[in-house]
């Protein structure tokens, strides 16, 4: 029994130091090419006829978003980007989110005939805004979000088209900054993701971040410190590599037409978005060899976390479901050099440290219990593994923050001694609670069941509040 | 101590020694930006008034006696903020006085400055340097900006490149046409660019672009051509044949749209007949050029592209047929047509308009 658990404890070790060798490999990647951000490059310029500044839609699928989505909506047209289209996708909501709409926009009726490019649930109306002539709301039966981002892919009339969310808040910039690549390479670039930050802690007026924060709660700083480290950590890395296999939903921008040839977003996956970047490489890096995907970090869009254990637990089964979709159903680039580094590096890494990650993880915590119950365990090895587990990450966490420093210097130092601190204790209870909840939709997809979208109660963190009330909204 | 506890523990320790390396270097980073707060606001302290009295007198002999004391006493690190905060001076600033300053900086030495700055060591100051050069935009630079068409880094030379082309000098069209043909120094849109803002000098880049086996170098060259036109032999001749007989669709739709920002009078016949090619993107670009002429025949193809399969072609002939309306010629015989027509694109385009004004 000893030499099993013995053999299976080496393997795990063995797991965690290739994590370690290939996480940090992308983190100095990404520190090197943080220094071009540092410096600041400016958003594209106006061309001559402006015929070749290629124009955007910004589409927002909504459902049930009341609460926000004026504010939202209000922020999108405040971005800087022109020529700019927003389409407001409302997904047969139950509430208001139309009458809210209708109420601040002052909208009138389009004629809605003409075939549309992809096939939606029935699309009712289509709407265009009197005091914002740039605002379309479409209003369509409910089909789910990738339904309603196909809706509005189909009435978007941009060469690109900018995919958010309804709760999201972008930065007047973020656009802009996000068809740069386009710009640069308008043959090769096919789709491109923006960095996603965490408002919840931030301070918020007029639909804008004017002070990233970090709050006080776990729950909350632990996000954006993660995200951090997802968004900043690797995928500049992944991108550089042109190997990146996940576009955000909260904001990526895309070429209309390869969405329309591709057939839209896919409604049998929960993760459409990485579902949709994944397909990109597949469908289109053998026929084209330069098509690549970006990852552009200075392009910011804030999104709410989850603020209770319940939500988080929601989102991130979702989010694990999701992923094993879509390695199933793209798993024939698994190591094929024709889809480069999307096939050979970073497809085994999704399969390695995020789809069987939580089961050696989760391994690991039923070893040591078995341990301590069968009272054979050797405590100073626990300990000492204990803390290896602590300091690794926040070795991993310590570079993440550096490279945000180094690159947009957007935290105060408190936030900054905050998320440090939260760092150290997030391996005794918010990583073992994301294996358990990932592990668990393993099993759920194993016996061929998966988690809906729940419902996660959104707007809390970061709708506008009165200004006199922002004292206890913010830090 | 078993051989297994004593690796760990020496992992923990360079571990720990890493995570305090890494905390101090970010603490440093952040006392810097901080610094950097206060360095801006003394840089800005110094050249504000400089600046403020060269608006007032417009003297720029003036402005650089003002400026060449102040740069004497001021660090690398100050100089950088410095460089930043007169091009966003230039930014503001008219043409004229755009003249002035630049020869002020001259004088005050900013110039040799960037050119030196565009052979250091780090590349995003190589890059940064080549950016200040092209904003000042004095044409002494460019022979420093061409030498960095060759640096190794693909940032620098973009910068180079953007840079040739905020300058603006007919001196660097050589070097970037051969650049733009061959597509290995920066992006051809890019490059493009950069000989657009040169101006007809480099209408003949373009012209040979047309022809060039590359069809992102074919899109990019019919855009230059319609923006250079002025300079090239026959620009509507060569964008009409690359529209006939390019057997890409992406190049016979830059043609058309490109057709729709040169004018001319022989533009219109061949955008009409675009409006029956079978790729949409080709019928789209035709279908809204032909609004941009006061085409009286124009008309009747566009009341026929409102029933387009495509949506977005039908909306955009929709739009031309309003815009037609509106022109002198074309008025008399597009009004009534649009006015009788239950076509939806036409409703829609006119729906659009009425809330938009």
């Amino acid at each position: 029994m000893n030499a099993v658990l013995q053999s299976i404890s080496l393997g795990i070790l063995g797991f965690f130091l290739v994590y370690l060798v290939a996480t940090f490999t992308l983190l100095a990647m990404s520190v090197r090419e943080i220094s071009w951000y540092a410096r600041g490059q400016g958003p594209p310029r106006a061309r001559p006829g402006e015929t070749h500044l290629q124009s955007a839609t910004l589409v927002a699928p909504a459902y049930n978003e009341q609460t926000l989505i004026v504010q939202s909506a209000r922020a999108f047209l405040a971005s800087d980007y022109e020529p700019l289209e927003v389409i407001v996708v409302d997904d047969g909501s139950k509430d208001e989110t139309f009458a809210r709409l209708d109420e601040a926009f002052d909208l009138v009726e389009l004629p809605l005939r003409g075939r549309t490019d992809l096939k939606t649930a029935p699309i009712r109306s289509v709407h265009i805004s009197r005091s914002e002539p740039r605002l379309r709301v479409v209003r369509k039966d409910n089909g789910g979000r990738s339904d309603a981002i196909n809706a509005g892919i189909s009435i978007a009339r941009g060469e690109l088209v900018v995919i958010t969310d309804a709760d999201s808040l972008l930065e007047r910039d973020a656009i802009a900054r996000g068809v740069r690549p386009f710009e640069v390479h308008p043959d090769s670039c096919m789709a491109v993701g923006g960095g996603v930050r965490v408002a919840n802690g931030s301070t918020i007026v007029g639909g804008r971040v004017v002070a990233p924060g970090v709050g006080v709660q776990g729950i909350g700083a632990t996000q954006v410190l993660e995200y951090m480290r997802g968004f900043l950590g690797t995928r500049i890395a992944w991108s550089e590599m042109n190997g990146l296999l996940i576009v955000s939903g909260a904001f990526g921008v895309f070429r209309r037409d390869l969405l329309v040839a591709l057939g839209g977003f896919s409604r049998a996956t929960l993760g459409e978005d990485m579902e949709m970047t994944m397909r990109i490489h597949h469908l289109v890096r053998p026929r084209l060899r330069e098509a690549h995907v970006e990852f552009v970090p200075d392009a910011v869009c804030w999104t709410e976390a989850p603020g209770t254990m319940a939500g988080l637990r929601s989102q991130r089964t979702r989010w694990h479901a999701g992923l094993l979709d879509n390695l199933r159903m793209h798993w024939r680039m698994l190591g094929r050099v024709r889809f480069g580094a999307a096939g050979t590096l970073a497809m085994p890494y999704m399969v390695l440290f995020e789809a069987l990650e939580p089961l050696v993880e989760v391994l690991g915590y039923a070893i040591v219990i078995a341990l301590i119950v069968t009272n054979t365990a050797n405590w100073t090895y626990l300990v000492a593994f204990f803390l290896v587990a602590v300091i690794t990450g926040e070795v991993l966490n310590t570079t993440a923050l550096l490279i945000e420093e180094i690159g947009f210097r957007r935290y105060r130092a408190k936030d900054l001694a905050r998320m440090c601190a939260w760092g150290l204790v997030e391996a005794l209870w918010f990583r073992p609670a994301l294996a358990w909840w990932r592990l668990k939709a393993t099993l759920l997809a194993l016996i061929g069941r998966r988690p809906g979208w729940g419902s996660i109660p959104r707007g809390e963190a970061i709708l506008e509040r009165p200004v006199g009330a922002m004292g206890t909204l913010t830090r | 101590m078993a051989a297994p506890l004593r690796l760990t523990l020496l992992f923990l320790i360079v571990a720990t020694a890493v995570i305090v390396v890494l905390v101090v270097i970010l603490i440093a980073r952040h006392v810097e930006s901080t610094r950097g707060d206060r360095i801006r606001a003394r840089v800005q302290g110094r050249l504000g008034p400089v600046f403020s009295r060269f608006l007032e007198t417009e003297d720029p002999a003036h402005l650089a006696e003002g400026l060449r004391p102040a740069f004497v006493r001021m660090n690398a690190a100050e100089r950088a903020v410095a460089a930043v905060l007169i091009t966003d001076v230039m930014r503001e600033v008219g043409p004229a006085q755009t003249d002035q300053l630049r020869r002020a900086l001259e004088v005050a030495g900013l110039v040799g400055l960037g050119e030196r700055g565009t052979r250091r060591r780090s590349p995003w100051r190589r890059a940064l340097a080549c950016e200040l050069l092209g904003k000042i935009g004095a044409r002494r630079s460019v022979g420093a900006l061409l030498e960095r068409l060759e640096d190794r880094r693909p940032e620098v030379r973009i910068a180079a490149v953007r840079a040739l082309g905020d300058v603006g000098s007919a001196e660097a069209v050589p070097a970037l046409a051969e650049a733009f043909a061959a597509r290995g120094v920066a992006p051809s849109n890019i490059v493009s660019e950069a000989l657009r803002r040169i101006g007809g000098e480099a209408a003949g880049a373009f012209e040979r672009g047309v022809s060039s086996p590359d069809a992102i170098v074919r899109v990019a060259s019919c855009f230059g051509l319609a923006a250079t036109a002025e300079g090239a032999t026959d620009a509507v001749g060569r964008l009409t044949e690359v529209l006939w007989g390019d057997p890409q669709a992406q190049v016979r739709g830059a043609a058309a749209a490109a057709l729709g920002l040169v004018g001319g009078e022989r533009a219109p016949e061949a955008l009409r007949e675009a409006t029956h090619d079978e790729d949409v993107h080709v019928r789209r670009s035709a279908v809204r050029s032909l609004g941009a002429f006061d085409d009286p025949t124009a008309g009747e193809t566009l009341m026929r592209c409102v029933e387009d399969e495509d949506r977005e072609t039908a909306l955009r002939a929709g739009e031309a047929l309003l815009a037609l309306t509106r022109r002198p010629r074309a008025a008399l015989h597009t009004r009534a047509r649009v006015e009788r027509s239950p076509a939806w694109a036409i409703e829609y385009a006119r729906k659009v308009e009425e809330v938009s004004a």
